[in-house]
C-alpha cells in the first residue's frame, strides 16, 4: 500500500464522515441516516481486500469513536472486522454478481447493529431484541441499502481511476 | 534506483495487530481520559470549521424544503399567536407586579434566591451522532468558550441534556432522551420527586419514561415536571416536559408513565449553554 492510497482513503472517510454526520443529520436529531462509513468499508473491503478493508473500517470507527464514542476504540475494532470480514467474502464471492453489494451491505449492517446492541443495550438489560430490530436496526438497513444501490458505483468507479492514476505514476518514477 | 518499499504483511497480522490497539484502546480510554482527550482535540480542531460550513448546507437544504411546506401553518399559526401574546402580556405585567410583591416577602423572610437567572451561552450544534442508537450532538464551542463538563443545556426554554466531554473548541451534549439517561426530577407544583429517563424505543413515540414516583404523591398527567433540587447533575427547576399516561404499578407502592419534553428535538439546530454549574458542595 503506498502513502497516496492510504491519503486517498483518509480523504473518503473524512468527507464520507462529514457527509454522514453534518450533512445528512443536519436537520433532525431523530430521523434513521443510514451508515455512509459502512459502505465505504464493506466496498473497499470487498474490492481491494482484507488489508485496505481493515484498514479503511480501523480509520472509520477511530473518527466516529474521537467524534462521539464514550470509550475510543469500540467503533475501530467493529468496523475494522467488517472491513476485514468484507475482504474475506471478496476473495469467494465474484465482484460483478448483481447483487452482491446489497447482500454485502445487509449482511455488514446488521452485524454492526446487532453487536452495538449486544454490547450496549442487551448489557443495561434491555431485553427486547425484536422492538429494537425493527425500530431501529430494519430502518438504518433499508436506508443503507438504498443508498448502496447508489453509491456503490460511484465508488467502484473511484477505485478503478485510482488503481489506473497509481499504476500511471508508478511507471513515471521507475 | 529507489529502494523499494513495498513489503508484505500477512493481513492476519496486521488484524490482530489492530485488534491489540483496539483493545487497548478500550481499556486506557476508560481507565483514564487523557488519552482520549488529546486524540479528540487534535481531530475536532482538524475538522471543526469544515464541518460548521457543511453543517449550514445541510440545513440549508434540508431546511428550505421544509421551509415552504411550513409557510402556509406558520401564517395562521401567526395570527393565532398575535392574539396571545396580547393576552400574555397583560398577565406579564400583572405577575411582575406579584412577583415585586414577592420580592419583597422574600426579603423579609431573608429566604436564598432558589432560582437564580442563569448565565448561558449560545452555540450551533455542528454534528449529530449519525449512529442511530444514540442521540448526542455535537456544539461550536468549547473550553475555550468557557464550557465545562456537566454544564446544562437548553433550548425552547426546555432542558435538552447535559454536556459530556469537552474539546478546545467543542463539546459534546448527551441529550435526555439518549437511551439510559437519567434525569433527578420534580413535579413543579408539588416539588414532588420523580425520575426522568430516556429510551431509544419509546422516542419513537415522542416520550420519555417517569418513574419513581410515590404512589400519593401529588403529581397528575398534564403537571409540569421541572428539574429537581436534589439531582447532582442539574440545575434545580429547569422545565423538562409535561406527564402523561402515569398509573399505579403492579408493586401498588410506585406510579410511573410518561413525560412528554416541550423540546422539539427533532428540529434541534442552537442551544444555549448554562455555564453555571450545580453546586454539589465538593469543591471542583
Amino acid at each position: 500500500m503506498t502513502w497516496k492510497r492510504i491519503l486517498f482513503y483518509v480523504v473518503t472517510i473524512v468527507a464520507s464522515f462529514m457527509v454522514q454526520n453534518n450533512l445528512f443529520a443536519a436537520s433532525n436529531l431523530i430521523d434513521t441516516v443510514p451508515n455512509l462509513l459502512l459502505i465505504v468499508t464493506f466496498t473497499f473491503g470487498f474490492l481491494r481486500g482484507k488489508t485496505d478493508g481493515m484498514l479503511i473500517g480501523f480509520l472509520s470507527g477511530l473518527l466516529l469513536d474521537s467524534f462521539f464514542g464514550e470509550t475510543l476504540g469500540f467503533y475501530a475494532l467493529v468496523y475494522m472486522v467488517i472491513g476485514y470480514g468484507n475482504g474475506l467474502l471478496g476473495q469467494v464471492f465474484y465482484t460483478e454478481f448483481i447483487n452482491m453489494p446489497v447482500v454485502l451491505c445487509i449482511l455488514s449492517d446488521f452485524l454492526f447493529n446487532l453487536i452495538i446492541y449486544f454490547f450496549d443495550f442487551l448489557m443495561r438489560g434491555k431485553l427486547d431484541i425484536l422492538s429494537y430490530m425493527r425500530q431501529v436496526v430494519l430502518p438504518e438497513i433499508v436506508y443503507t441499502v438504498l443508498l448502496t444501490l447508489v453509491l456503490y458505483k460511484f465508488l467502484r468507479f473511484l477505485n478503478t481511476k485510482f488503481a489506473q492514476f497509481e499504476k500511471r505514476s508508478a511507471k513515471k518514477f521507475v | 534506483m529507489k529502494k523499494k518499499s513495498h513489503f508484505h504483511i500477512e493481513p492476519k497480522h496486521i488484524f490482530f495487530f489492530l485488534t491489540a490497539v483496539c483493545l487497548i484502546l478500550i481499556i486506557v480510554s476508560s481507565v483514564s481520559n487523557s488519552v482520549n482527550n488529546a486524540l479528540r482535540n487534535g481531530i475536532n480542531t482538524v475538522l471543526m470549521p469544515m464541518q460548521r460550513g457543511l453543517n449550514q448546507v445541510g440545513s440549508f437544504v434540508f431546511g428550505e424544503a421544509e421551509n415552504l411546506a411550513e409557510l402556509k401553518r406558520v401564517q395562521d399559526e401567526n395570527a393565532q399567536l398575535s392574539e396571545e401574546v396580547a393576552q400574555l402580556r397583560e398577565d406579564n405585567t400583572r405577575y411582575q407586579l406579584q412577583l415585586a410583591e414577592l420580592d419583597k416577602y422574600k426579603e423579609l423572610l431573608d429566604m436564598k434566591e432558589q432560582y437564580p437567572d442563569f448565565e448561558t451561552t449560545g452555540a450551533h450544534i455542528i454534528s449529530k451522532n449519525s449512529g442511530n442508537w444514540y442521540r448526542t450532538v455535537k456544539i461550536d464551542k468549547g473550553s475555550a468558550d468557557g464550557i465545562q463538563v456537566s454544564m446544562n443545556v437548553i433550548a425552547d426554554g426546555g432542558l435538552v441534556g447535559i454536556v459530556t466531554s469537552v474539546e478546545t473548541h467543542t463539546a459534546t451534549i448527551s441529550t435526555i432522551i439518549d437511551d439510559g439517561r437519567s434525569v433527578g426530577a420534580m413535579a413543579q407544583l408539588s416539588q414532588d420527586p420523580c425520575i426522568v429517563t430516556g429510551d431509544l424505543l419509546l422516542y419513537d413515540e415522542g416520550r420519555l419514561l417517569l418513574q419513581h414516583i410515590n404512589k400519593d404523591d401529588d403529581v397528575e398527567n398534564g403537571y409540569k415536571i421541572v428539574t429537581s433540587n436534589t439531582s447532582s447533575e442539574y440545575l434545580p427547576g429547569i422545565l423538562i416536559g409535561y406527564a402523561e399516561g402515569l398509573e399505579i404499578e403492579s408493586n401498588n407502592l410506585t406510579k410511573s408513565g410518561y413525560l412528554i419534553p416541550v423540546v422539539d428535538f427533532a428540529h434541534l439546530d442552537s442551544v444555549l449553554v448554562i455555564t453555571t454549574l450545580k453546586e454539589t458542595g465538593a469543591a471542583n
